[in-house]
C-alpha cells in the first residue's frame, strides 16, 4: 500500500466521522464507558448562608439518589462552594466548564453569582438552572443557557405590593440589605406601592452581616409607616422584625423568601415574628417534604426548588443522550438545551414550564402569614 | 434632630459601643504587651456566644431554665468565660509563643489561620446553621421622657462600664497589673526582675478572651442570634476602636468604642442608612489623620 493510498485513507475516515463529530452547533458532552454522568451544583457551603445552600445541595442529591442512573451510567453529584458571590462562583464555573462528566449545574444560589458565572457557561454552552437566584436582569441578558425553578423578584415584589394595597397598608418603609437581590426586590416594591397611590416614607440600606439596626429603625419610627417591607435575607429580618418591637416601631413586616425559613425566621423571632407576612413559592406537597425531612432534617427555603431543576436536568439528559456501541453517552449540548426549554414537567413547585428567557410561566408566588395556632408558629398561606 | 430621636439614637450607639468597647479591650491589652494584633479574637467572641448558648439550651432541656432564669444566665456567662480563657490561653500557647521571635509578619498570619480554623470547627460543629439563644431576657423596656429604653440595653451598657472599671482596677492596684504594665514596657527587664514573663502574657490573653466572652454572650442575649461568622465583624470595628483610641492604650480603647458606636448610630440620621458604615470609618479616617497615634495614643507610660 503506497503512502498515498494512506492518506487517502485518513482524508475518508475523517470525512466520514466528522458529520459525526460536528452533529451539535455547540458541540458535544461525550460520557466514556463506566464513567459517571455528573451533575453539578453551585450553591453556599460555608459562611453566613452555609445552611441554605446545602439545603439546596440537599435537594439535588435527593433528586439524583431517586433517580439513581441514566442509560446505564450512574449519577453523580458534584458540589462546590460559590461563596453566594461573583468571584467565587465564576473560578468554579470554569471549573465545571472544563470537567468532560458535567453535564449542567444546578445553581448558582445567590444572584450575584449567577450573574456573573452565567458568562462563563455561555462560553462553555453549559447548562445552568438556578433554584435560588431571583434577580429580574438575569434572563433579561439573553444567555440561553441559564434556566431558574424559582420566580424573578419583580413578579414576586409586585405581588408584595399588591397584597399591601389591598390590605390598606400603603404607607410604607422599605429596607434592602444592598445586595442585588435585596435591592431589586425592595426597590421593585417600592415602585408597586407608588403605581398604586402609596407612600414610600423611606428607602434604606443595610449591611449583611451586621446585628444591630435600632440606629436606621429609630430613624424609620418617627414616620410611622403601617408597613415595614424588607429585601433580605433571614439572618437580617429576623432582627429587623425583633428591634422594630425593641424601637417601639407600630407597623407590619413584610418580607421576601430569603425569609422563608421556620428556623432561621419563625423559631429566631420568637414572639416577634408572629403576623409578619412572607412572599414564597407554592409549599411542596406534605409527602415530599416528609420524605425529605426523614433524610435531612427541617427543610430551608430553596430545596424544593433545587430537586425540581435537578429533576429538570436529568429529564432532558435522558432524552437527549444516544448511547454508542462501546456503551458511551454522546449528548449534544444544544439539543439538550433546547430539550430543557421545551420542559413540560409536574414538579414539587408545580407545573414547569420555561419562556423563551429561562423564567418559568405561570410561577405563582404566594403571600404567607407566620401564625401561631395552639402553642407553634408556622407560616399559613393567605392567598 | 427631634429630640427624644437624638437621646434614643445616643442610646444605641453606647449599646452597640459598650460591645465595640469589650471587644477593643482584648485587642488592645494583647497589643500593649506583644505589639501584634490577635486577629482570631473575634472569634473567641464567637466562641463565648456559642459557649452561652449551649450552657443555655442544655439547662433548657433539664428543665431549669425557666425556673432560675437569673442563675441560669449567670452560669452562661460563666461558661463561656471558662471556655473563652481556655481557648485564649491555648491561642497564645500553640499559635503564637512558638513564634515570638520570629518576623512581625509570621504571628499575625498564624492569627488569621486560627481565625478561620475556629469559624470552620464550629461551622461543622453546627452545621453551619443559626443558633438562637432563649429569650430569658424581656425585649421591653421604659418611656423616659418620651425617650424609648431598653431594660437589656441598660444592662449591657452596665455590665460593659462594669468591666471596664473593674479591669482598670486590676490593671492599676493589683500586683499582677503592675506586672503586666512592666511586661508590656520591657520584658527583658521584668524578666530578670524576677517576673514570670510567660505567665503574664498568658494571663493577659486570659483576661483579653474572657472581656470578649462576656461580650458573646451579651450579643447572643441581645440579638438572639448567632452563627460562626458573627464574630467577623465585630472583631474588624472593634480592632477598629482599638487603633481609634490609640492601641495599646486601656482607656482609649474604650473610648474609641463607644466612639465608633456613636458615629454609627448618628451617620444614620445624616444620610440614609446605607452610608452608615461609609460616614463612620471617614470620620476614623480623619481622626487618625491628624493624630496617627490614636485618640489617647501618646500616653505611653500607662499602655498595657
Amino acid at each position: 500500500m503506497g503512502r498515498k493510498l494512506w492518506v487517502f485513507n485518513l482524508l475518508l475516515c475523517l470525512f466520514f466521522a466528522s458529520p459525526n463529530l460536528a452533529q451539535d452547533d455547540w458541540g458535544e458532552i461525550v460520557i466514556p464507558p463506566q464513567k459517571p454522568i455528573k451533575i453539578a451544583v453551585g450553591t453556599m457551603l460555608t459562611g453566613d448562608y452555609a445552611s441554605m445552600g446545602i439545603d439546596i445541595k440537599n435537594g439535588v442529591e435527593m433528586a439524583v439518589m431517586e433517580k439513581g442512573s441514566i442509560l446505564g451510567h450512574s449519577l453523580q453529584i458534584q458540589a462546590e462552594d460559590d461563596g453566594c458571590a461573583g468571584p467565587p462562583s465564576v473560578a468554579i464555573a470554569e471549573k465545571f466548564g472544563n470537567d468532560p462528566l458535567v453535564v449542567g449545574v444546578i445553581g448558582y444560589m445567590c444572584s450575584g453569582g449567577s450573574k456573573p458565572a452565567s458568562d462563563i457557561h455561555n462560553k462553555y454552552k453549559l447548562l445552568m438552572i438556578s433554584p435560588s437566584s431571583t434577580a429580574q436582569e438575569l434572563t433579561a441578558r439573553n444567555i440561553p443557557v441559564f434556566f431558574r425553578t424559582c420566580w424573578n423578584d419583580i413578579i414576586q415584589a409586585k405581588r408584595a405590593a399588591e397584597f399591601a394595597a389591598k390590605k390598606g397598608l400603603l404607607k410604607v418603609a422599605v429596607i434592602h440589605d444592598k445586595s442585588d437581590y435585596g435591592q431589586s426586590l425592595a426597590e421593585a416594591f417600592a415602585r408597586g406601592i407608588k403605581e398604586k397611590g402609596g407612600e414610600v416614607t423611606a428607602l434604606e440600606g443595610i449591611t449583611r452581616g451586621d446585628k444591630d439596626f435600632s440606629p436606621v429603625l429609630t430613624k424609620i419610627k418617627p414616620l410611622k409607616p403601617q408597613l415595614v417591607y424588607f429585601g433580605g435575607m433571614a439572618a437580617e429580618g429576623v432582627l429587623i422584625v425583633r428591634q422594630m418591637k425593641r424601637v417601639g416601631i407600630q407597623a407590619e413586616f413584610m418580607s421576601d423568601d430569603g425569609c422563608f425559613t421556620e428556623k432561621d425566621f419563625i423559631q429566631a423571632g420568637g414572639k416577634a415574628a408572629i403576623g409578619a407576612y412572607i412572599t414564597y413559592a407554592r409549599e411542596p406537597s406534605a409527602d415530599w417534604v416528609k420524605r425529605f425531612e426523614a433524610k435531612y432534617g427541617p427543610r430551608q427555603t430553596f430545596s424544593p426548588q433545587a430537586y425540581d431543576a435537578a429533576r429538570v436536568l436529568m429529564d432532558a439528559v435522558e432524552k437527549v443522550a444516544k448511547k454508542k456501541e462501546d456503551g458511551s453517552l454522546v449528548i449534544g449540548k444544544k439539543a439538550l438545551r433546547d430539550q430543557v426549554a421545551k420542559t413540560d414537567m409536574e414538579g414539587v413547585t408545580g407545573r414547569i414550564q420555561f419562556d423563551a428567557n429561562g423564567d418559568r410561566t405561570g410561577s405563582v408566588v404566594v403571600v404567607y402569614q407566620v401564625v401561631e395556632e395552639k402553642g407553634k408558629a408556622f407560616f399559613k398561606a393567605l392567598e | 434632630m427631634d429630640p427624644s430621636i437624638f437621646f434614643e439614637q445616643l442610646i444605641n450607639g453606647l449599646t452597640i459601643g459598650g460591645v465595640y468597647a469589650l471587644v477593643a479591650l482584648g485587642y488592645t491589652l494583647v497589643y500593649g504587651i506583644l505589639t501584634m494584633i490577635n486577629f482570631a479574637h473575634g472569634e473567641v467572641l464567637m466562641l463565648g456566644a456559642f459557649s452561652g448558648y449551649w450552657t443555655l439550651s442544655l439547662l433548657e432541656e433539664k428543665g431549669i431554665l425557666w425556673n432560675w432564669p437569673f442563675s441560669s444566665a449567670a452560669l452562661a456567662f460563666l461558661m463561656a468565660i471558662l471556655v473563652c480563657s481556655m481557648v485564649g490561653a491555648c491561642l497564645e500557647r500553640f499559635a503564637y509563643r512558638p513564634l515570638r521571635s520570629a518576623p512581625r509578619l509570621a504571628p499575625l498570619i498564624s492569627a488569621i489561620g486560627a481565625s478561620i480554623f475556629l469559624q470552620n470547627l464550629i461551622m461543622v460543629l453546627v452545621k453551619g446553621r443559626m443558633r438562637v439563644y432563649p429569650d430569658i431576657v424581656p425585649l421591653s423596656g421604659f418611656h423616659l421622657g418620651g425617650v424609648f429604653v431598653g431594660y437589656f440595653q441598660l444592662l449591657l451598657l452596665g455590665v460593659s462600664i462594669g468591666l471596664m472599671v473593674a479591669l482598670t482596677f486590676v490593671i492599676k492596684k493589683t500586683k499582677v497589673g503592675i506586672a503586666m504594665r512592666a511586661v508590656a514596657e520591657d520584658k527583658k527587664a521584668s524578666y530578670l526582675m524576677g517576673i514570670n514573663v510567660d505567665g503574664i502574657i498568658q494571663f493577659t490573653f486570659i483576661v483579653g478572651s474572657a472581656l470578649a466572652a462576656v461580650a458573646g454572650v451579651l450579643v447572643g442575649m441581645y440579638y438572639s442570634q448567632i452563627n460562626h461568622m458573627m464574630g467577623f465583624i465585630p472583631g474588624i470595628k472593634a480592632f477598629t476602636a482599638a487603633v481609634v483610641g490609640g492601641i495599646g492604650n486601656i482607656t482609649g480603647a474604650m473610648l474609641g468604642g463607644f466612639v465608633l458606636g456613636l458615629l454609627e448610630s448618628f451617620s444614620v440620621n445624616i444620610l440614609p442608612a446605607q452610608y452608615k458604615d461609609v460616614v463612620a470609618f471617614a470620620i476614623l479616617v480623619m481622626v487618625l489623620v491628624f493624630r496617627p497615634k490614636g485618640i489617647l495614643g501618646e500616653v505611653v507610660s500607662e499602655k498595657v
